[in-house]
């Protein structure tokens, strides 16, 4: 099993079943997958101009790469509204977040913008006229997927960047671990005015 | 009974020269196993610490083809630092006076961590 497809499981095992993206899921996307295919233009569009009206999510693109950039969110919507949702399509998300470290997108970028995926789908989805029971198993679904999806780039940014580290330093994990335990209780103690007091 | 016989390595060590003033076996994960620190050293910290510098200096002897790591030595202000291979399993840090006659610690800290590799 490759490292990245290893990180992949941990993180979906991390995920409690009941929450987890399920067959269920995927069958009510792909049941909807021609709507979904319509809403391309206005996902690219909207999710570009967002990113390219701030600056420090332009900043992280290069001169004249905004096309490639809307091709590849096409493709990857293309590929997520018709299925399938199998191994390549989660180790896919978790390669993401290794693109993600060498492009310096940030999570709190990442998540955001997952966020505002789910604004426009969850307002579309609205528009569209089936039942709301539907409605909101398709709602339910993204949701789902949004999760998964960003616990899978999130997690690997992070685990991907401690694996270079090691490999660069030499330290294993067990020693990684105690070095940040060692420092935790003081970071604890300098911040306890953020404590919940019961 | 390990534990005092590492102990008794460490005590042996500080005693055979004065310009050694407190030593320490940890272990390649960075847990301290024995120590004669003074008590102003946080244990924990030395021992992540000296697992860390140990790993960094292996890998730096390897990528730059200088074979396996014996010894790592800091020198500072005050002092020395030596952090020395005890066998695969643990490190020895040793700190010296900064006045030390290095050529007879190195033979000293040397025989010790053969005797401590002997041991784990």
């Amino acid at each position: 099993m490759s490292k990245l497809v290893e990180v992949m499981q941990v993180v979906i095992d991390d995920i409690p079943e009941q929450a987890r993206f399920s067959t269920a899921d995927a069958e009510v996307i792909i049941q909807h997958k021609d709507y979904l295919l319509g809403l391309e233009d206005a996902l690219v569009q909207g999710f570009y101009d967002t990113l390219f009206a701030f600056d420090r999510t332009r900043d992280v693109f290069h001169e004249g790469e905004r096309p490639a950039r809307e091709n590849s969110l096409a493709k990857w919507w293309q590929r997520t509204v018709q299925g399938p949702f199998d191994e390549g399509y989660w180790a896919w998300q978790t390669y993401v977040g290794l693109l993600h470290i060498k492009r310096g997108v940030s999570n709190p970028m990442m998540i955001s913008m997952w966020s505002w995926v789910l604004d426009l789908l969850s307002s579309r989805i609205e528009e569209a006229d089936w039942p709301s029971a539907e409605k909101n198993a398709l709602n339910g679904a993204f949701q789902r997927m949004a999760a998964m999806t960003e616990a899978l780039i999130g997690d690997s940014v992070f685990r991907f960047y401690l694996q270079g580290l090691m490999e660069a330093t030499g330290f294993n994990q067990k020693l990684l671990d105690r070095m940040v335990q060692n420092e935790i209780d003081q970071m604890l103690e300098a911040n306890a005015q953020y404590r919940l007091e019961h | 009974m390990r534990a005092e016989a590492i102990s008794a390595i460490l005590a042996d060590l500080n005693g055979s020269s004065g310009d050694i003033e407190a030593s320490a076996v940890v272990s390649r994960d960075g847990l301290m196993m024995a120590s004669l620190l003074p008590n102003n050293v946080e244990e924990d910290r030395v021992a992540a610490m000296s697992a860390a510098l140990l790993a960094l200096g292996e890998r730096t002897a390897r990528e730059l083809e200088r074979g396996g790591l014996d010894q790592m030595m800091i020198h500072g202000k005050e002092g020395f630092v030596m952090m020395r291979d005890a066998g695969p399993e643990a490190v020895l840090t040793v700190l010296a006076k900064k006045e030390a006659k290095l050529g007879l610690v190195f033979l000293d800290v040397s025989r010790a961590a053969k005797e401590l590799e002997k041991l784990l």
